[in-house]
């Protein structure tokens, strides 16, 4: 069969599984960025860059590759390919994206030592690891949901006024003091970075005194939530 | 005759254009996404045109099967 054509067949199969599994705008920004991707591959090369130290290029490559992947993942894209593959064991078992991309590259490339060569192959293996590391810390990051919590006797004014002013969604929990044994209740929240630096201030202004915890949010299943956030 | 044609034409044509536009805005995509995925996807090309394909690293992926087929 002809490179072009099982490449072709194998992507396609791909976005088709994509498309029934993930969001439907997933499969239209994968197009999107394979589309972009033909035009950017065609620009002629101005400069090639030769060293002989191939750990340079190699650990340039896995940045550059984790960042520009982990950034066409954070919004909501993927390039077909091994990213797809990322994104189904992220939704089946989930596995981060960058780790799932690379088990898949893994068995991929290793049979390639009979036709790169060892170096070659090790080298390919650092790039696959340092590349899946920037993606992984590259969704956990930049542009990653927070879970934001406030544990405050004022909860209910805290709660009115960043309803009012931000339209944020959140829930009340009730809680027992260990050592005072007093009812506490804490406002749940999940909100965009952006967001957390408008909320802080206000939780502030109603209490100064209010506990608040901010944690990154990995990934969250249930309702119409089940891909990484 | 060839107006009530023409007319006919013009009504289906604008339904279609209506429900494909109906079907993009319930699709939610933002422009926010259509310019981070584009420079993703820039970076990614620059990478493999002036780093990868330079240093004669290997791929995995769906041109990795392919190329073990």
């Amino acid at each position: 069969m002809p490179s072009y054509l099982s490449n072709l067949l194998i992507n396609v199969l791909l976005i088709v599984i994509g498309y029934k599994l993930f969001e439907k705008k997933t499969t239209y920004l994968t197009i999107w960025a394979i589309a972009w991707m033909t035009v950017f591959l065609k620009i002629p090369v101005f400069y090639t860059y030769h060293t002989r130290e191939l750990i340079v290029p190699t650990l340039l490559a896995g940045a550059l590759t984790g960042i520009s992947i982990g950034l066409i993942f954070r919004f909501n894209g993927t390039i077909a390919g091994d990213t797809i593959i990322g994104k189904i064991l992220n939704y089946f078992f989930g596995i981060s994206l960058g780790t799932g991309s690379l088990i898949f590259e893994l068995f991929i490339v290793i049979p390639f030592i009979m036709i790169i060569g060892f170096t070659n192959t090790v080298l390919t293996v650092i790039y696959l690891y340092v590349y899946s590391v920037f993606t992984n810390q590259f969704l956990a990051n930049i542009g990653a949901k927070k879970a934001v919590l406030v544990v405050s006797p004022k909860y209910r004014q805290i709660a009115v006024t960043i309803s009012k002013e931000l339209d944020q969604e959140m829930t009340i929990f009730n809680g027992t003091g260990y050592y005072s044994d007093a009812d506490q209740h804490m406002l749940y929240m999940i909100a965009g970075p952006r967001r957390v630096t408008k909320l802080v201030p206000i939780i502030e202004s109603e209490d100064k005194n209010a506990l608040i915890v901010i944690e990154n949010i990995r990934s969250a299943r249930g309702l119409d939530m089940r891909r990484i956030l | 005759m060839a107006n009530i044609y023409l007319d006919k034409l013009t009504l289906d044509g604008g339904r279609k254009m209506n429900s494909i536009w109906n079907y993009w805005r319930k699709l939610n995509i933002k422009s926010t996404e259509l310019i981070g995925v584009a420079v993703g996807a820039f970076i990614y090309s620059m990478t493999y045109n002036y780093l990868l394909l330079p240093s004669h690293l290997g791929e995995g992926g769906a041109m990795g099967i392919t190329a073990l087929l």
